[in-house]
Formats: structure tokens, C-alpha cells, sequence
């Protein structure tokens, strides 16, 4: 990439709610989605515009790219890392990483919509994991209760699929 | 990306993320999760449900048999949209969960795999698989109730069958290939397509996995084996499974596709310079070889080794284990006909010291798994581990009493060797002691595993 020469500079980003963000290129880079525009884009020709994020999203997403800007393209670890023979079940979690996705549940989804939506696959991952560890071992009551999801089954019809499903639940 | 909007109620996040990051996420789920969030509201029962990807994969993986009502509840539960089934155990399965499987309408299913399954009754094995087969690509049946009948109906009735693993099983023979139409395309040549015989021809095996079936070993199913499936055969994995000899090896020659061979903990039987010679002719017919096992191979000599490898250039991974008659010189003839090389297992070697080993660093720059166990190495070829690999992510290095301390501590200077590494093995290393075993473990990536005590 002859791009990277320009490393030291930056780029504005522009989220939905008109907030704009001043960031060096190699943070911003570490979207695919922005680092394509980066290259549609001449330089120069004014802020990028990032429709589906608004600020304060963008702003804890800016935090992550920015703890991450000097790694590189992570190997995304325990996932596609066979080496480690290590099953994609186990949700493992670094300790950073732990304390910046340790937030809100509205947040958290926010987030997973932006980093899918900016293609950032670490943070995606991260969400991901995020949230099947929350829905891991949990009782249906106590998922609804975490995401705050109306148990709009009847009780016959909760019974029925209990029912249906006990096998799952004896071991 | 259309299903990105679907009409689901707005306070409900997780059903409002794309079905692909619903997908990354369930993934980390236990099937038996996955089904119990179905119970968390109708909408997370119709939307899960109808993602299919989350029913396509049953796998029982854990440490205890399942439970035969749950194997079938959870067979009821992915119904069609089942692709594979795996379990490592499948102890307390019987006929009913196998009756369900077959009651599936319009099965599609790829890969089916029951390890200890010898419970189950064979007829209801079979008509499982009977009902099943036209679109199943990998099988693997562990200590099963197979017999030559049942391997037939199953070859006969699986025609896209490219995996066999038979494992494990006793009785057994070459009866078991025979019986089975010609191939089709010989059929359509000779009859055109009249009758469309597809479903009683061979299937294109080209994985044969045959490991310790020591009780019903015969030449007979391995030629039988080579000379009805020479044209697809890639894999032949004889493990453990009693004795190979040079008329076997003269037939293999026919699978010219073969790529990978292991012959672990097989004996090598009768006239050596007739094995020899098959060994060569192995190596010139089978130009494609990648994966060599000849692990704890009884009586293999240097000369047949080096026959074998004469002329394939592909081969990446080799297992010499306890090949004692591996020396240095043939490792730096080895060397320059791998450059390949990413896995090779030297344990037991005793012969082999830095010097052959250092050329085989040299020439494989792309090595990744090395295992020195119970060789003459000495801290020197530490030194060339360092200077010459850049993806080694395993060393084995077990009863290396060569190795000391001070070859250990000069790693410490390497944090980026150290630092690749995911298993570094150092048992019964007599001059390596605790502390600096822990001052290595420091260096090492957290996930990375350590083996480090003494038998003193």
C-alpha cells in the first residue's frame, strides 16, 4: 500500500448526527469500509461521510481503532487461529478488551451494528463473543431479562415447547 | 443483507443484528443453547429457527456419552435442515434415534460420524444410512457393528461418498468391496444411460481411514481397496492395523493420486529388498505425496525411507518417529528434496544430531512442528532454531539430554521465537530445571502450553 506514506495525516469523519471526527489515517484504516473510501476519495475533498453511526458510537469505535492502530491486522484469535486447536466455543476474551466492550446493552448493539457496518472484524468479534457470553448457560428468563425482551409466549405454549425441548435440557 | 430489516419488535436487540452476526454468535453456543433460546419469546423461536446454518451441524462433543433422548430431540429438532451429525460417543444411541434420522423427509445430508457406536444394531445402521446416503460425502463409523454385508449396502448406497473412516472395527474383509457395480462411467459407456445405475456403483472414495483394525487386518481389503479405487484414492491412513507387505506396497503404486500415507505402528513383513524396491516405485508412481507417516513402522530401513522420498518434492509433513535407522547423512539428503517441509517428527532418532538436523532448517525455511525427542541434539541446534525458522509454533524436545539450561536462557534473548511458539514440550529434559522452565513460560503467548516436568 503506497497509501501508507501518508500515515500521519488525517481524516475527517462525519456520523449521521453531523459529528464530526478528526482521526489519523491509520486509525481510520483499521475499517475496511472506511479505508476503501479513504482510496475512492481524493484527498482533501472533505469529510467522510458515515451515515449509520452516530457520534457517541463513533466515538467508543474511534477508541478501540485507536488502542489497535499500531497492531497489526489481527489474527483473529481463537477463531481462525488453528494452530491453537482451540474449539470456537471457548469465548475468550483479552483483558482491554473485557473493560472497553464492559458497557450498557444498548451500547453493546450499537456497536456490533457499527462494526459490522464499518467492517471492523476484530470489534465484531469482540461484540459477538460479548454476547454469547450473555446468552451462554442462561435460563430463557434470565435472557429476557439481560436484553429486556417481553416473554410474549402463553403459559400453555411455554409449557408445550418446554416440553418439546426437555431433551436439551437432561443430559 | 435483505433480512437486515426484519419485523421484529424494536425493543428486541439481538433479532434486529444481520443473520450473519447472529450466526457469529450463536456459534459459541452449545446446540443445547441454541435450543433453549428458542424459548426466550415466539419471535426468537420463528427467527432462530429459520436461520439454517444454526441446525446444520449437530456435534456431541463432550467429555460424556449424550443421552439417547437428546441425540433424537435434537435430531426432531434440526429435522431437514441437518447436514452432519458427530458424535464422539455415541454409547447410548440406539435404533429409535436412528429410526428418526430416518424418518427425516428429503434428507441432505454430507457427513455423518458415530464413534463407539456398537451398540447399535446394524440393520437399523444401515437403513439410516440406506435412506440417507445419496448426498453423504464423509462417513465415519468407530467401533460399529460393521460387517462385509453392511460396508457393501453402505458403498452402494452413499455414490458421493469421497470419506470412509472404518476404524476401530472387527470383522472386516475384503468381501466388503466386493459386490458393488462397475463404476458409472465404464456403465454409460457400455449401456449409455438406460438405467441410470448410479446408486450401485463405486463411490469416488478417496479417504480411506483403516486405524487400528488389527483384528480383521488382511492384504485382502488393502488390495482390493487399490485396485477398485486406484483412480480417487488420496488417503490411506493404515494405522496400528498389523502388517504391510511388499506386494501391498506393490499395489498401492497403483493410486498415483495418493497423497497422503500413514503406516504408523504397522510392521513391515518379508523380503526387505523386495520392500525396498516397492518403496521406490511408490515414490515414482505417487509424485503427489504430501503427508508421510512412518511412525514406530517396524523394520523400515534408511534405504526405504529414502526410496519413498526419492522424488516427491511436495511432501510437508513426515513422521519418522523412532525410525532408528534415520542417521544425519540421510536427513541432509532429505533436506534438499522438501523444501516444503512444514511438520516432521524426529523423536526417537537417536542418530540424528545438530549437524543433520541444522540442514534440514536451512532448506525448510517453512517448517512449523518439530519434534526432537530422544535425539543427540544440543543447545546448538537451539541457536539454529532461532536464526532459521520463522513459523515454528511447535518444538517437542522431550529426553533431550543434550539440552541445558544455558541453550533454554539463550532463547530468552529470542521473545519473537519464544513468542510464536504455541507448545514447546520439555519433559525429562535431566538439565533444564524448574526455574528456568518458568522463566521460558513467561515468554510464551498465554495460550501457548508448556509439558515441562522430571521423572527424576
Amino acid at each position: 500500500m503506497d497509501s501508507t506514506k501518508n500515515d500521519t495525516d488525517t481524516v475527517v469523519l462525519r456520523c449521521y448526527d453531523n459529528k464530526e471526527f478528526v482521526v489519523p489515517r491509520k486509525v481510520a484504516r483499521k475499517s475496511v469500509l472506511i479505508s476503501n473510501m479513504m482510496e475512492d476519495i481524493p484527498d482533501g475533498s472533505g469529510a467522510i461521510p458515515i451515515h449509520n453511526v452516530r457520534g457517541l458510537v463513533m466515538e467508543k469505535v474511534l477508541e478501540y481503532c485507536t488502542h489497535y492502530a499500531d497492531t497489526e491486522v489481527q489474527e483473529d484469535e481463537g477463531d481462525s487461529d488453528e494452530e491453537f486447536d482451540v474449539p470456537a466455543r471457548t469465548i475468550d476474551i483479552k483483558p482491554w478488551d473485557a473493560k472497553f466492550i464492559d458497557v450498557d446493552v444498548e451500547m453493546l448493539f450499537e456497536l456490533l451494528q457499527a462494526a459490522n457496518f464499518l467492517e471492523i472484524k476484530p470489534l465484531l468479534n469482540l461484540g459477538c463473543k460479548t454476547v454469547a457470553s450473555m446468552l451462554k448457560g442462561r435460563t430463557p428468563e434470565e435472557i429476557r431479562k439481560q436484553f429486556n425482551i417481553p416473554n410474549d409466549f402463553t403459559e400453555e405454549e411455554e409449557e408445550q415447547i418446554r416440553k418439546e425441548n426437555q431433551w436439551a435440557e437432561d443430559r | 443483507m435483505s433480512l437486515n430489516h426484519r419485523c421484529s419488535s424494536p425493543s428486541d436487540p439481538v433479532l434486529t443484528l444481520p443473520v450473519d452476526v447472529l450466526v457469529s454468535i450463536f456459534k459459541y453456543l452449545k446446540f443445547r443453547e441454541v435450543v433453549r433460546c428458542l424459548r426466550v419469546s415466539k419471535a426468537w423461536h420463528t427467527q432462530l429457527s429459520l436461520v439454517p446454518t444454526l441446525w446444520e451441524h449437530l456435534e456431541f462433543i463432550g467429555s460424556s456419552a449424550p443421552r439417547n433422548s437428546c441425540v433424537s430431540g435434537a435430531l426432531r429438532r434440526a429435522g431437514p435442515l441437518l447436514r452432519s451429525l458427530s458424535l464422539l460417543d455415541a454409547h447410548y444411541l440406539n435404533g429409535g434415534s436412528l429410526a428418526i434420522l430416518c424418518r427425516i423427509p428429503r434428507p441432505h445430508w454430507t457427513s455423518l460420524s458415530l464413534v463407539t457406536c456398537r451398540q447399535l444394531g446394524v440393520d437399523s445402521l444401515v437403513r439410516a444410512i440406506q435412506s440417507h446416503g445419496h448426498a453423504l460425502t464423509r462417513l465415519q463409523l468407530n467401533d460399529a457393528p460393521l460387517d462385509d454385508d453392511s460396508v457393501r449396502a453402505i458403498l452402494s448406497a452413499c455414490p458421493r461418498l469421497t470419506y470412509l473412516d472404518i476404524s476401530d472395527n472387527t470383522g472386516l474383509s475384503r468381501y466388503m468391496f466386493q459386490g458393488i457395480q462397475p463404476t458409472p462411467t465404464v456403465v454409460k459407456k457400455q449401456k449409455s444411460s438406460v438405467n441410470a445405475p448410479t446408486r450401485s456403483s463405486y463411490p469416488p472414495l478417496e479417504h480411506f481411514i483403516f486405524r487400528s483394525n488389527q483384528e480383521c487386518a488382511s492384504s485382502g481389503i488393502w488390495i482390493a481397496l487399490c485396485n477398485q479405487y486406484s483412480a480417487t484414492l488420496r488417503e490411506l491412513n493404515w494405522s496400528g492395523t498389523g502388517t504391510v507387505t511388499g506386494m501391498m506396497l506393490h499395489h498401492l503404486t497403483l493410486c498415483e493420486n495418493l497423497q497422503s500415507l500413514n503406516l504408523n505402528w504397522c510392521t513391515l513383513s518379508g523380503d526387505e529388498a523386495d520392500i525396498t524396491h516397492a518403496f521406490v516405485l511408490l515414490g515414482e508412481r505417487c509424485r503427489q505425496l504430501e503427508k508421510v507417516s512412518l511412525g514406530n513402522l517396524t523394520n523400515i530401513t534408511e534405504m526405504q525411507i529414502s526410496g519413498l522420498l526419492s522424488t516427491t518434492t511436495e511432501l510437508s509433513y513426515l513422521d519418522l518417529t523412532n525410525a532408528h535407522e534415520v542417521t544425519d547423512r540421510f536427513l541432509r539428503t532429505l533436506s534438499v528434496r522438501v523444501p516444503l517441509l512444514t511438520h516432521l517428527q524426529l523423536g526417537g532418532c537417536f542418530q540424528c544430531t545438530d549437524v543433520g538436523v541444522s540442514h534440514i532448517l536451512k532448506r525448510c525455511p517453512g517448517l512449523r512442528s518439530l519434534s526432537l525427542s530422544k535425539t543427540a541434539v544440543t543447545d546448538i541446534v537451539l541457536l539454529r532454531l532461532v536464526r532459521y525458522t520463522k513459523q515454528l509454533h511447535t518444538l517437542v524436545l522431550d529426553c533431550c539430554s543434550g539440552i541445558t539450561n544455558a541453550g533454554i536462557s539463550s532463547l530468552v534473548a529470542h521473545p519473537e521465537f519464544v513468542g510464536r511458539l504455541r507448545t514447546l514440550s520439555m519433559m525429562n529434559c535431566i538439565k533444564i530445571d524448574y526455574d528456568m522452565a518458568s522463566r521460558i513460560k513467561e515468554l510464551l503467548h498465554p495460550k501457548a502450553e508448556l509439558l515441562y516436568y522430571f521423572n527424576g
